[in-house]
């Protein structure tokens, strides 16, 4: 596997190395490779909608700056440690690293990325939280965009390199005029929209030359892929559903001290393998811990608050919010309406956009939330990202010096599961089911795999024609 | 009122009765006329839903068959039962679309829901609605309350529902329907034309449609205590209703407009005549007898136009020579009473100087004796021819006038203080304040001496007694004095006011003709009656002003 890995860094390294034909006059061979999209309506490198579909199809368009496999094999840049200073982590994009208009990747792109997600304050940017002054290093940065990007940490956090392939932390430049914003890819849009193989693409077939998107049902891409007129439906039948990873969690996120009293225990009787099997697409499982069982273990839960007597006279209520564009947040939130309507309790469902679930919780101007995040496959990273999605950054800073301090792996995630069962009672977070992706790839597409997120890779695929 | 306006009104009532009297009738009638089509539209809006309620039920009936036949429900009844992935929970939707279908779910053997389109949410549960659907026999459409999703949270709607096995999948149902709904109402709403609502016992769970004005409701039965109503209002009748009343209004008002207007001109036409004529009359009745009417009228009116001035010319030319007569007869008595009045001191005059003159021929030694004698009597004849030519021409020429505004009652209190009591003469005086005339001060002052001492005269008898009265008659200020002596007989009442006319020996008889005269001269008059006590009342009466606010006393 490692070996597998190791070759694809290499052949990315290789395409990405600067070509001097530009791309409309390389030779389109290959055929072009056209990937079904069940229930997401476009691809969009600006926003990151958390279904492992819509940040698949993301993720074909921008590259990451490493992949997992499981160390951060560089795909844009590579990330290493200096040897004096242990404790800073260098940023140096690859020389053929380039946007689509032919500019070239810099530090100073990477340190832009990084500085927008710590500035937005999602709840990804916990997992810069190691980061000793990160505004200011990166602000400075910023003044000098070719220098190379160091990146001190506060505290020992032996998975920051991975964590920085996360696919959040993809190198993009701002759209203008509410544009997708660009990223670096192997495909890049021709003014008529089309996607073609850029100065990274393999010159020669079998490789594909052009990607192309289609949106259609489940039922019509599953007949289309069996036609052969696609090559991968994503969000269709469990295809490779075993092995993937199950890292799209979903949390019920509440305003402490917001919920009518009882209502958390209501949660807590919800039986969540009920709720996957019905409202959720698979893969998916129940997530009764703070992280998905693939990073838990197997660990008893603490026990589940006892389900409260239902509330005499008026029914209590209040607001859940959900993300509108994403139909299976909206069958759990009107599921889990349902039951605490059941149990006495009245839910006003808010369906929002992502940016304004965000914008509400970051007020404090909510009282409960679906929530769904891509956790890394790492386990305190991925707790990281948890507790940022708690808002409790004094929590945070607490926490991770002693999960960085576990030097060994296995200690760490070990201590990660001890304390993600003691935080779970006391964080305003309800973990309700975790997801993975759903892809069907036809016969003709070889060399298509995972990434360690669950994303879709295509770096070394090509079609059997 | 006038006559020309009794006319109008005539004429006004007699256009516009017959309009108004047949009004409540036709309003009447107009009214039954729009109750009866309103209990028609009632009857055919209620029978319209009720056929387009079984119609629906038969829609639904084919639709749930169709859906149960289609390859989609057994794919879905195949999905959830068989090991792989479950389709998500509203994969019934794709069924329920294009059949009409507001209610559909896929129900296994045990009446679980395995997918629902209407309520996706209860995916997993029981709705005992649609289970109460799966115990009639296929086919059958129920009318069952049904779980909906509502912003709340979950709501018992109730729904027309039927039941239908999926071919090829045993242990798979599928039941649909529609909802009781504002959706459904509106639909038989806009067929029907009717307010539409599907009620529960006093609660309107759904209506559509608005009628408005007096309410005409069919309810027709539906089953769970439930009812179907159907609503008619008689707004548009009443507004076409009220529509013909104000146009009936608009007619009448127009004639009577019009009636009146014609009225007028008829009145105008009848009266003008008449109005003419007694013009006429009026101004003869205030001394203008040659007054003519120029108003050109025909038939009876125009005879009798042409006749009243014919009549006034007479009179005026009667009148003029009647007073041409009367003058000339008035210059006779004059002249008469003059001469009277001259021969009657000069015969005395002539013996006195034949007497003298005979005495002095005769050389008579009483000549001086006889002129002593005759001298004083000769003097006296003298003064008293000077006297009598004196009087008649101040009867001739009385001075000028002077009128100033007065006030009577105080000006005759002031003039009585300066008589002061007289004798004997018991006085009895009552003064009515304020009311103005215009009068020369002397010359009144005259008319109430004379009267006075005419009064005190005639009560110089046993008790005699003088009363002066100031009192308001109408328009008139009146004075009287009134004395308690023998009085003057009613034949005297007006010969008294004639020259030369008197009762005393020696008086001129000209004194009450003076009076009379400055009476008239101010516009009044005088004249004489019998007092209370049988005594004479003479009562001066002068026409009343407004005042100036400047009465002198």
């Amino acid at each position: 596997m490692k070996g597998r890995c190791l070759l694809g860094a290499a052949l990315l390294a290789r395409w990405l190395h600067p070509l001097e034909a530009p791309a409309a006059e390389r030779a389109r061979l290959g055929g072009t490779l056209v990937v079904d999209l069940v229930g997401v309506a476009a691809p969009s490198a600006e926003t990151a909608g958390e279904t492992p579909e819509a940040a698949s199809a993301r993720a074909l368009l921008a590259l990451p700056l490493c992949r997992l496999s499981p160390e951060a094999t560089p795909v844009l840049a590579t990330l290493g440690r200096e040897g004096a200073a242990p404790d800073t982590v260098v940023v140096t994009p690859l020389p053929g690293a380039r946007f689509p208009d032919g500019a070239a990747l810099r530090p100073g792109d990477v340190a832009e990325t990084l500085y927008r997600l710590l500035e937005a304050q999602g709840p990804y940017a916990s997992l810069l939280a190691p980061l000793a002054s990160p505004e200011e290093t990166l602000k400075e940065a910023l003044l000098h965009p070719e220098a190379p990007l160091r990146l001190r940490l506060q505290h020992a956090w032996p998975d920051f390199e991975a964590s920085l392939c996360h696919p959040a932390f993809t190198p993009s430049r701002p759209g203008t005029g509410g544009a997708p914003g660009m990223g670096v890819g192997l495909y890049v849009r021709t003014p008529a929209g089309r996607l073609v193989g850029g100065r990274g693409t393999p010159t020669g077939p079998p490789f594909p030359a052009a990607l192309a998107f289609s949106s259609a049902s489940a039922r019509l891409a599953e007949r289309a892929l069996l036609r052969g007129e696609v090559q991968a439906v994503l969000g269709a039948s469990p295809g490779q559903a075993a092995s993937s990873p199950l890292l799209f969690a979903t949390y019920l996120v509440h305003r402490k001290g917001s919920l009518p009293e009882g209502a958390l225990s209501a949660l807590a009787q919800v039986d969540l393998e009920a709720l996957v099997r019905t409202f959720v697409p698979g893969p998916a499982v129940a997530m009764p811990g703070l992280l998905p069982p693939g990073l838990l273990g197997t660990a008893p839960l603490p026990a589940a608050p006892r389900a409260a007597p239902r509330p005499a006279g008026a029914a209590r209520g209040f607001s859940l919010g959900y993300e509108a564009a994403l139909p299976e947040q909206r069958a759990v939130a009107e599921r889990l309406q349902v039951l605490l309507h059941d149990a006495g309790f009245q839910v006003h469902l808010l369906p929002e956009t992502r940016a304004g679930l965000e914008r509400a919780r970051l007020a404090g101007a909510f009282e409960a939330q679906l929530v769904s995040v891509l956790l890394p496959p790492l386990p305190a990273p991925a707790l990281a990202v948890v507790l940022g999605l708690a808002g409790d950054t004094a929590l945070l800073r607490r926490e991770l010096p002693g999960l960085g301090a576990e030097g060994d792996a296995a200690a760490r995630a070990a201590r990660v599961r001890a304390r993600a069962l003691e935080l779970q009672p006391v964080l305003p977070i309800v973990p309700l089911y975790v997801r993975g992706l759903r892809v069907q790839l036809s016969e003709a597409l070889v060399g298509a795999r995972k990434d360690s997120f669950g994303l879709l890779v295509l770096d070394d695929a090509w079609l059997v024609r | 009122m006038r006559l020309r306006t009794k006319l109008t009104l005539a004429f006004a009532a007699l256009s516009v009765l017959p309009l108004l009297l047949p009004a409540p009738f036709v309003a009447h009638r107009l009214r039954a006329t729009f109750t009866k089509e309103l209990e028609r539209r009632a009857d055919a809006a209620s029978a319209l839903v009720a056929l387009e309620v079984e119609r629906l039920k038969s829609r639904v009936q084919e639709a749930v068959l169709a859906a149960s036949r289609d390859s989609g429900a057994e794919e879905l009844a195949q999905a959830l039962a068989g090991p792989g992935p479950r389709p998500l929970p509203d994969a019934a939707r794709s069924l329920a679309e294009g059949r009409g279908l507001a209610v559909l779910a896929l129900l296994d053997g045990t009446g679980h829901v395995q997918s629902s389109a209407h309520f996706p949410a209860r995916a997993g549960d029981v709705d005992r609605g649609l289970l109460a659907a799966l115990a009639v026999p296929p086919g059958t459409v129920v009318q069952e309350d049904v779980e909906v999703s509502a912003p709340e949270g979950p709501r018992a709607w109730p729904a027309l529902l039927s039941a239908r096995a999926v071919e090829g999948v045993p242990g798979a149902f599928l039941v649909g329907g529609v909802l009781l709904d504002t959706a459904l109402a509106t639909q038989l709403s806009t067929l029907s034309g009717a307010e539409v609502e599907f009620v529960r016992g006093t609660e309107v769970l759904a209506s559509a449609g608005g009628a408005s004005g007096h309410r005409l409701v069919r309810e027709l039965p539906l089953s769970g205590g439930m009812a179907l109503r159907v609503v008619v209002g008689d707004a548009a009748s009443a507004e076409a209703e009220a529509a013909l009343l104000a146009a009936l209004a608009l007619v009448v008002g127009l004639g009577l407009l019009l009636s009146v207007a014609l009225g007028i001109l008829l009145a105008r036409r009848t009266t003008g005549p008449l109005e003419a004529l007694t013009r006429g009359a009026q101004a003869v009745a205030a001394g203008k007898l040659d007054t003519q009417v120029g108003t050109r009228a025909r038939g009876e009116v125009g005879v009798l136009v042409a006749a009243f001035n014919h009549m006034t010319s007479e009179l005026g030319r009667t009148t003029r020579a009647l007073v041409k007569a009367e003058r000339v007869a008035a210059w006779e008595e004059v002249a008469r009473s003059l001469a009277h009045e001259l021969k009657n001191p000069l015969t005395p005059l002539q013996m006195s100087l034949e007497t003298l003159t005979a005495a002095q021929a005769e050389s008579s030694p009483r000549f001086a004796e006889l002129f002593r004698e005759s001298a004083p009597a000769m003097r006296e004849e003298v003064a008293r021819l000077s006297r009598t030519v004196d009087a008649f021409a101040r009867f001739a020429r009385l001075p000028p006038f002077y009128p100033v505004e007065l006030d009577m009652g105080l000006w005759a209190e002031q003039a009585l203080l300066l008589y002061g009591a007289k004798g004997a003469v018991q006085r009895e005086a009552s003064f009515e304040k304020g009311l103005l005339v215009q009068a020369d001060r002397d010359m009144l002052a005259q008319v109430l001496h004379n009267l006075l001492k005419n009064a005190e005269e005639a009560s110089s008898g046993a008790t005699p007694f003088v009363a002066v009265r100031v009192l308001a008659e109408g328009p008139w200020a009146v004075l009287e004095v009134e004395d308690a002596g023998p009085g003057v007989p009613e034949e005297a009442w007006e010969r008294i006011f004639e020259p030369h006319f008197s009762r005393k020996p020696q008086g001129t008889g000209l004194g009450l003709a003076i009076c009379r005269r400055i009476a008239t001269e101010h516009g009044g008059t005088l004249r004489v009656g019998r007092g209370a006590r049988g005594g004479a009342l003479f009562r001066l009466a002068l026409p009343r002003t407004t005042g100036t606010g400047a009465a002198a006393r």
